[in-house]
């Protein structure tokens, strides 16, 4: 698998970005938003009975990445913030997302560096904000 | 299915439970952890699996309501009252005004701010010596009883201070602890199922720290859910040599990872050096500083965990509370040495000269000024080190040629010892004298005097000489009977901890026959001796800072009631190499006396070392051995100016944060006493329709027939109550011969029953501290009037019988002529609870229903309408019993809506709080890694610990935050239950 995330990741986080951009490199901006959408819903149900999820931030990502999508950035930079889309919707990434009320501070990681590198640091996350 | 909320009612097997924790196996089946209400389960935990038992929720709505037949409606009262004073408090404001027996002090309520405004109590109180540090204990753990966060508590201390701690707790503040050493454990384990573990049978514990080397214990103490740990003089487990393979540090720091609340206390936080200092914190939270040898942290990022204060900070609030101390002018007891001395000076003076030209090292340390410091306590204690190191080289079989000279020099000396006692030196001719000035006596109510001498070899000599100057024999006390009838004690290391608690115990009691005290430096910390003394003479002077201010703080301390006086005894040598030394000892007790006040900052900063021994070392070598004079703040504790020069930085760093400590104290005090509630959490000042004393009296009236018991009876400024057998076995009094259960939960200790079985209680604590000054001067360390405060295990139990006074599933109806004609008033009970069962957040509020409209109010504006005892005059009339049933279900839905906005701002509230201490957690784990990684390269040896080291910091992040999470998130549901109804007539 090629390494298109070094130096800007490093370690698990690396990793896991480099997993998803094969599969983000199929998808649409369109299909992006689609997985933003039905991952709300799964999020706003998991968040009525588990208060573990930090439903706010991961609201605040949701919102940052639909923005960033719809911004015109090179091809490069848009397959980062689909990989960075896919991070966000799986739960199997380097913190859980349900298990504890920390699980989105990775998403909002990942979504930072994608951000910083597409030059949309408007958008950018403060997760103490969160 | 759904399984019942934290905090509500179930009926199980028959019998009602409040549930205190659920734990899901799959989606449909649970175990349900509950706490025993009726009478036969009453505290008693169990768990109930959903598969295998019926559980049946108790709804509000389901509850009948049925009409109080009681005159003047005294049960329903009882019942509310009773409900309202087992409701956990849920604000952050201290009640320190009903708390208990003691002297109000702005620094000491501080302490009890800190720790209420931290989410999991972890306070290191390091104020200094004699500043009441047992106090702010107590005033601490009684708040977190009052917020149902301290069930179990578990106090680790010196073994010399298991009782003074004990008795402290109970006569000032009613808590109870029961004291277990290894005896008292296995007479627990004679009597409890083999596989039960002692800790679990008595919940308020007190235990030696000597028990944390116990292997035997250690599994049980581990596996014990602590709600609040105490180590008191934490030093002797921090400052273990290696911390990593001490066991009582490794047991220590494992209470620390299990235990909800810790408190941490010594007068000695560290030894100048920034790691100590840090290993303390981490005793503290685990995770609170990421260099795992603590060299390397920011203070800052510990400043909510600590507080140290002197003397001289709170100088204003304490000159009424502690007179000033006297010191005895050096002039008046200092003399000439006599001939015999000066004989021995002159020995001492050679070796002296000798050791200049010796290498440094102990021989160098002996000769150059051991011997001398042994000979100014006693030429016995001189004598018998001279005979140990002629042994030693004797027995060498080539001595070198050095040793020779130095041989026949000891031989000199020897000779010049073996016909001097103690009895012919001048410095124990000056004691006697000043014994004389003051007073003293062998017999009779003289004053009495603590002696402290530093070389145990003196101890006796010492005290044979003193007896017969006043015509007495001195007899060494072989039991407790012989302690009773001794006037003289010799306390040192060589005693076992029964023995010195006994002499403690008798040296603070005022009829006692004890009158001296001679201690060694055993006695120097910790321990109260201010109670009946406040002379103190050194009778030899220790050449430390650390060691005189601990010294005399045992006399110069909160509740001195006269100015302590010190007495220095000083022999004035002609000989020209020891005739200024004199010059050095006074340095070092005005030093002693002046640092703090001159420089705000503790003993060690004089020479920059913090142990007792480095400043002897010091000063015998700078001072003496050297020669450098008596300008010892110049001398140098290391030859290491790297290492003087971190420990400088430290101290700069620690002054820093302590100032800008008291200044943020400042500004959490103003924004807590102008606190309503805590945000969300709804404000719970404590609501009470009676006080202490009727709540007391009226309850018991209750029992009587039952009971076959007077009334409480008021009597002057207490109260005198007689125990019946059940009383006394809830008290933990039983006969475990008869196979008797001990009733561990709610035990007190066995001093703390009277043998009349009849206690007696006061509210007027001024007349309680009295009470124990008293005690003292008779009785001893337990006082026989008690503080009645809202948590005093006698209100407990009454409590207790009063909550199961109504039948299960039932709530009492009475009328009130405080509501409108026809009004209704149902008052619930609303609790949200975390998944651990701690409560986050409590609500006491009425639904009032009347024509025309229904709404919810606080309970409090309702009480004052409708609930005073004078509005509930019992008729017999019952006009709308049946209204009431048939609109109950209005009514419990209104206050679970308003459940449902507890919920969700205690939610909000809690989450913050869980987040910020995760975050700070991942952030913990991932500096580790960074420090750990950047210490060690790839390629270094100690990489794979490394990498072990910084895995087992994940794990730990990953379940501290589980146990944060688990601890203070609430549950989606609250509870409420129907306590009361009332209607207007």
């Amino acid at each position: 698998m090629a390494d298109l995330f070094g130096p800007t990741f490093k370690g698990e986080l690396r990793e896991l970005m480099n997993k998803f951009h094969g599969e983000a490199l199929k998808l649409s901006d369109q299909e992006c938003c689609e997985k933003l959408k039905s991952h709300t819903a799964t999020l706003s149900e998991a968040a009525a009975i588990n208060p573990r999820v930090n439903i706010e931030l991961a609201n605040g990502i949701r919102e940052a990445l639909v923005k960033a999508l719809g911004k015109p950035t090179s091809e490069l930079q848009s397959s980062w913030l689909r990989a960075a889309v896919l991070y966000f919707v799986s739960n199997d990434d380097r913190d859980p997302d349900f298990e504890s009320l920390t699980g989105f501070d990775d998403d909002a990681e990942v979504l930072n560096l994608c951000l910083e590198f597409c030059d949309l640091n408007d958008l950018v996350l403060n997760v103490e904000d969160f | 299915m759904h399984a019942p909320a934290i905090g509500s009612r179930i009926l199980c097997r028959d019998t009602e439970w409040r549930v205190s924790e659920v734990d899901y196996l799959t989606s449909e089946r649970y175990v349900v952890k509950c706490v025993g209400i009726d009478d036969f389960v009453r505290g008693r935990e169990a768990r109930f699996l959903s598969d295998l038992e019926q559980i049946e929720p108790l709804e509000p709505e389901d509850t009948k309501i049925v009409a109080d037949t009681s005159s003047e409606y005294l049960k329903s009262r009882l019942y509310l009252e009773a409900q309202l004073r087992a409701n956990p408090l849920s604000t952050k404001k201290p009640d320190l005004e009903s708390m208990g027996a003691f002297t109000h002090l702005r620094f000491q309520e501080e302490a009890v701010t800190a720790a209420l405004s931290q989410s999991r109590v972890r306070l290191l109180l390091a104020d200094e010596v004699g500043l009441g540090k047992t106090i702010q204990v107590g005033m601490i753990v009684s708040e977190l009883i009052r917020r149902g966060r301290a069930d179990k508590i578990l106090v680790l201390t010196k073994k010399s201070m298991l009782s003074q701690f004990q008795a402290e707790l109970w006569n000032r503040f009613a808590i109870p602890l029961t004291r277990l050493d290894s005896t008292g454990i296995k007479k627990v384990q004679q009597v409890i199922p083999v596989n039960k573990n002692p800790f679990d049978v008595y919940y308020r514990v007190i235990i030696s720290i000597d028990t944390l080397k116990n292997e035997s214990f250690a599994p049980k103490l581990r596996n014990t859910d602590w709600d609040v740990v105490v180590i008191d003089e934490a030093h002797n487990v921090a400052g273990a040599t290696n911390p990593e393979t001490n066991q009582s540090y490794q047991l220590a720091r494992n209470l620390s990872h299990v235990c909800q609340n810790m408190l941490l206390t010594t007068a000695t936080p560290h030894n100048g050096k920034k790691e100590t200092f840090g290993r303390l914190l981490s005793l503290l939270d685990p995770t609170l500083i990421s260099d795992p040898s603590f060299k390397e942290y920011e203070l800052e990022s510990a400043k909510n965990y600590f507080l140290m204060r002197s003397k001289v900070e709170v100088q204003d609030q304490l000159d009424q509370y502690i007179p000033k101390p006297t010191l005895i002018p050096s002039e008046e007891t200092t003399v000439m040495a006599s001939k015999q001395e000066e004989e021995v000076f002159a020995v001492l003076a050679e070796f002296r000269r000798i050791a200049k030209e010796k290498k440094k090292g102990s021989a160098r340390k002996l000769i150059g000024y051991g011997l001398y410091k042994l000979f100014l306590s006693s030429p016995e204690a001189c004598l018998a080190s001279t005979r140990n190191r002629i042994r030693n080289i004797e027995v060498q079989e080539q001595p070198e040629d050095s040793h020779k000279s130095e041989l026949d020099l000891l031989k000199v000396l020897e000779g010049r010892l073996e016909n001097f006692s103690i009895e012919q030196s001048s410095r124990f001719k000056t004691l006697i004298a000043e014994l004389k000035k003051i007073g003293w006596k062998p017999t009779g109510n003289g004053p009495r005097v603590v002696l402290f001498c530093e070389s145990v070899e003196t101890h006796l000599p010492l005290a044979s000489a003193i007896a017969k100057a006043f015509g007495k024999e001195y007899q060494e006390p072989d039991s407790k009977d012989d302690y009773s009838k001794a006037s003289i004690f010799i306390l040192n290391g060589r005693l076992g901890d029964e023995e010195i608690e006994e002499q403690l115990e008798l040296f603070g009691k005022g009829d006692a026959k004890v009158r001296m005290l001679i201690a060694g430096d055993v006695a120097s910390e910790g321990i109260n001796l201010h109670h009946e003394c406040h002379h103190l003479i050194h009778y030899d002077l220790p050449w430390s800072i650390i060691t005189l201010v601990q010294r005399e703080g045992r006399i110069d301390r909160l509740g001195q009631k006269q100015s302590p006086e010190f007495r220095y005894l000083f022999v004035q040598s002609q000989n020209d190499e020891l005739k200024g030394d004199n010059r050095v000892f006074e340095k070092l007790i005005e030093k002693a006396h002046t640092v703090e006040e001159q420089t705000g900052k503790r003993p060690g900063h004089v020479l920059h070392v913090w142990s007792p021994e480095k400043e002897y070392e010091i000063i015998g070598e700078e001072a003496f051995v050297q020669g450098k004079g008596d300008d010892i703040e110049s001398f140098s504790s290391s030859d290491d100016g790297k290492e003087q020069e971190e420990q400088s930085s430290f101290q700069h760093e620690l002054d820093k944060l302590n100032q800008q400590q008291k200044l943020s104290f400042v500004e959490k005090r103003k924004m807590l006493l102008t606190e309503v509630g805590a945000t969300a959490t709804k404000s719970l000042d404590r609501i009470r329709t009676l006080s202490d004393e009727d709540y007391l009296k009226l309850s018991f009236s209750q029992f009587l027939a039952e009971e076959e018991l007077d009334l409480p009876k008021r009597q002057g400024p207490e109260i005198a109550l007689q125990a019946s057998e059940r009383l006394l076995k809830y008290l933990g009094k039983a006969n475990t011969k008869q196979g008797e259960l001990i009733n561990g939960r709610s035990a007190i200790a066995p001093e703390a029953i009277p043998t009349n079985k009849t206690f007696r209680l006061s509210n007027d604590f001024t007349h309680v501290e009295q009470c124990i000054e008293a005690a003292r001067e008779t009785e001893g360390r337990w006082s026989e009037v008690t503080p009645l405060v809202d948590l005093h295990p006698i209100l407990n139990w009454a409590g207790e019988n009063l909550l199961v006074s109504i039948e299960r599933g039932e709530a009492p109806y009475i009328t009130s002529n405080g509501l409108e004609k026809g009004e209704l008033c149902y008052v619930f009970f609303g609790l949200v609870s975390s998944q651990k069962s701690l409560p986050v957040a409590s609500d006491i509020h009425a639904v009032l229903m009347k024509p025309g409209g229904i709404g919810v109010q606080d309970f409090r504006v309702v009480v004052k309408r409708a609930f005073a005892s004078h509005m509930l005059i019992n008729t017999g009339a019952s006009p709308s019993l049946e209204n009431a049933q048939k609109n109950l279900k209005a009514a419990v839905n209104l206050s679970k809506e308003r459940i449902e906005q507890l919920v969700k701002g205690a939610r909000k509230t809690q989450r913050e709080i869980v987040l910020s201490e995760s975050r700070r957690l991942d952030s913990w784990a991932r500096n580790r890694e960074q420090v750990l990684f950047s210490r060690y390269e790839k390629s270094s040896p100690r990489r794979k610990k490394a990498e072990q080291l910084v895995d087992s910091a994940k794990k730990t992040a990953k379940l501290q935050k589980e146990h944060f999470e688990n601890l203070l998130l609430p549950t989606n549901e609250g509870a409420t239950r129907l306590v009361l109804v009332a209607e207007g007539v």
